[in-house]
């Protein structure tokens, strides 16, 4: 390494590396490419980490079991189909609904689990290690810095979800699915996966903005998660309603997906509930958070 | 800044502060509780004056704050990384958040990097670097992406005798040849005495002292420090016979002398001449920032 010696009179001697260093006169970008900034350095920082990686493999492990067991059902839809069978395959399900409640179904438990170790850590970690002065130092606002969490918070979930969505819609159509049908399937499941990632890192963000223990922030947001579905199974079976599923963190996406296909048994303003609580999860969850922040020791000085 | 307010419920944090912060290396000095980070956030525009007006750098800080924060860098005083970046990230993701593209955000952070003299260990996750290294680390995240002005808060806290020299050549070097203004908040009077060239002192949320450091240490009664080889009794007498006065205060054996006529020692040379006594040095006496300082809080 080659070094210079600070020369002036009176001036500290040490040594000063400076063969590079120089100053910058390109151009800058807009201010709102700092979200992509945060949520792209999150993504990566994640990778490194072991449950990231246990969880999106798990998340393979059922996919692969899932398209297998899919595949079949639907060879063997189509087989009743060619010996005139179809009418009765038709009343007792649709194969193409299949794509979009299979794919919920087949990923929530990876789905949490991401979405707990990208975000329900994320903003304790930060208040942890002093990653606010970090962020709030520079030309980053405090809406930036939520909106660049959350999508680093559900990137890896929705990377997972929409593989599965695309492999399932797409062997649907491989084994005789009519493609307009699938195609609606398919966007009824996005719709499923985006309610269900907002609600979860909504509330995961919510969670991890309380504390600066990410142990802590994970136990908070799996207690609601976990919690809040057991209440909500528990109440559908008890009083027969399936609007109760829309209390659940994570269920309530599924049962807006049914409401969207037809299947959720929902009528009239009912048929609003999933996606009212799955909103209302998510907004509040970030209204919590958003406040913490603005209160944040960073900001008292 | 013009008469900047700052009231916590029951605490007042600044008081009418009003100073305007000269090009160069500026000190920001004062005892704990002081006011020191407050004014350092206020200029940021991460809090805001409860009265008075702020300009940084030709911006409002609580109108345009991301304007302001785009042309400054701060270093602050407790550890700021993120968890699970090593310091080339950390540095290029600082750089990407000042709006640097992510090429030219990558070939700066290892330029900061190498500034600072970070080498083989940039690649190790900050959290298990020494305080040194996280000392560098916290100067090369906040100078990466070129500011105009530069906040270090207590940037020499932990370091050993080599690193602190080390971090003080590279404050020094910030503004000598790359043409960056600094202000070093900071209790450490020794690092004040070595960089800084303008003082502010700050008190229970007032300003104290806002002057250069050259007339802080300045002495305003016109003694001269005298070092003599002799008879110490005799030259005494000779200079008192010559009307000059000696004051109390001279380590070991320097003498403190005042001559007649103010800012000339014609007199003690006289009586050196008459008193057969060898002057090996006279130099007028300075305050050290020491005793500046501690009559200031007084």
């Amino acid at each position: 390494m080659n070094g210079d010696s600070v020369a002036k009179p009176g001036a500290p001697t040490g040594s000063v590396y400076d063969l590079s260093y120089k100053r910058y006169t390109g151009g800058r970008r807009s201010p709102a490419w700092r979200i992509g900034v945060i949520a792209r350095y999150a993504l990566v920082a994640q990778w490194k980490r072991r449950g990231v990686k246990v969880a999106l493999g798990l998340g393979g492990l059922l996919l692969a079991g899932f398209s297998v067991f899919a595949g079949a059902k639907w060879a063997a839809t189509r087989a009743f189909q060619a010996q005139g069978a179809g009418a009765l395959v038709a009343e007792l399900s649709n194969p193409n609904h299949d794509v979009a409640l299979m794919a919920l179904r087949a990923q929530w438990l990876p789905t949490v689990f991401l979405v707990m170790f990208a975000g329900a850590g994320a903003i304790a970690n930060d208040l942890k290690a002093g990653a606010f002065q970090f962020h709030f130092a520079r030309p980053v606002q405090v809406g930036h810095y939520l909106v660049g969490r959350l999508l680093g918070a559900v990137g890896w979930a929705s990377l997972l979800s929409l593989v599965t969505l695309t492999l399932l819609a797409a062997l649907r159509v491989a084994t005789g699915g009519d493609v307009a049908g699938v195609l609606g399937a398919f966007a009824a499941g996005c719709v499923g996966v985006l309610l269900r990632l907002l609600a979860l890192a909504g509330v995961a963000l919510g969670a991890s903005s309380m504390t600066r223990r990410q142990g802590l922030a994970q136990t908070v947001y799996l207690g609601l998660v976990g919690g809040t579905t057991i209440v909500a199974t528990g109440l559908s079976d008890a009083r027969d309603g399936a609007v109760w599923n829309a209390l659940s963190v994570v269920g309530a996406s599924t049962s807006a997906t049914a409401t969207l296909l037809g299947t959720s048994g929902l009528e009239g303003v009912a048929r609003l509930a999933p996606f009212g609580s799955s909103l209302a999860w998510g907004a509040a969850g970030l209204l919590l958070a958003w406040r913490r922040l603005r209160g944040a020791e960073v900001m008292r000085g | 800044m013009t008469n900047v307010a700052r009231r916590y419920e029951g605490v007042t944090a600044l008081d009418g502060v009003s100073l305007a912060i000269p090009p160069g290396r500026t000190a920001l000095l004062g005892p704990n509780g002081a006011g020191k980070s407050t004014l350092l956030k206020i200029l940021l525009g991460l809090v805001k004056p409860t009265e008075g007006r702020v300009e940084v750098l030709g911006h409002d800080p609580q109108r345009d704050p991301l304007a302001v924060r785009l042309r400054v860098g701060y270093m602050p005083e407790d550890d700021a990384h993120l968890p699970d970046m090593n310091a080339v990230e950390l540095c290029a993701y600082g750089a990407e958040l000042a709006g640097l593209p992510p090429a030219e955000a990558i070939e700066r952070a290892h330029a900061a990097l190498f500034y600072v003299g970070i080498d083989d260990k940039r690649y190790l996750p900050v959290e298990s670097y020494s305080t040194g290294l996280r000392q560098r680390a916290k100067l090369a995240a906040a100078i990466v992406h070129d500011p105009d002005l530069l906040f270090l808060d207590e940037p020499t806290n932990g370091l050993d005798p080599q690193a602190r020299e080390e971090m003080l050549s590279l404050v020094y070097d910030l503004k000598d040849r790359r043409g960056c203004d600094v202000v070093l908040s900071t209790h450490l009077l020794s690092d004040v005495e070595r960089v800084c060239s303008h003082v502010i002192v700050l008190g229970a949320g007032k300003v104290l002292a806002d002057a250069p450091l050259k007339s802080l240490i300045e002495h305003d009664d016109p003694a001269y420090e005298l070092r003599i080889k002799g008879d110490r009794a005799r030259f005494v007498e000779a200079l008192k016979a010559k009307g000059c006065a000696l004051q109390e205060g001279g380590p070991g054996p320097t003498l403190m002398v005042v001559p007649p006529a103010l800012g000339d020692p014609s007199a003690i040379w006289e009586a050196a001449v008459a008193s057969d006594t060898q002057v090996r040095s006279l130099v007028p006496r300075r305050h050290s920032l020491d005793e500046a300082f501690l009559k200031l809080l007084r």
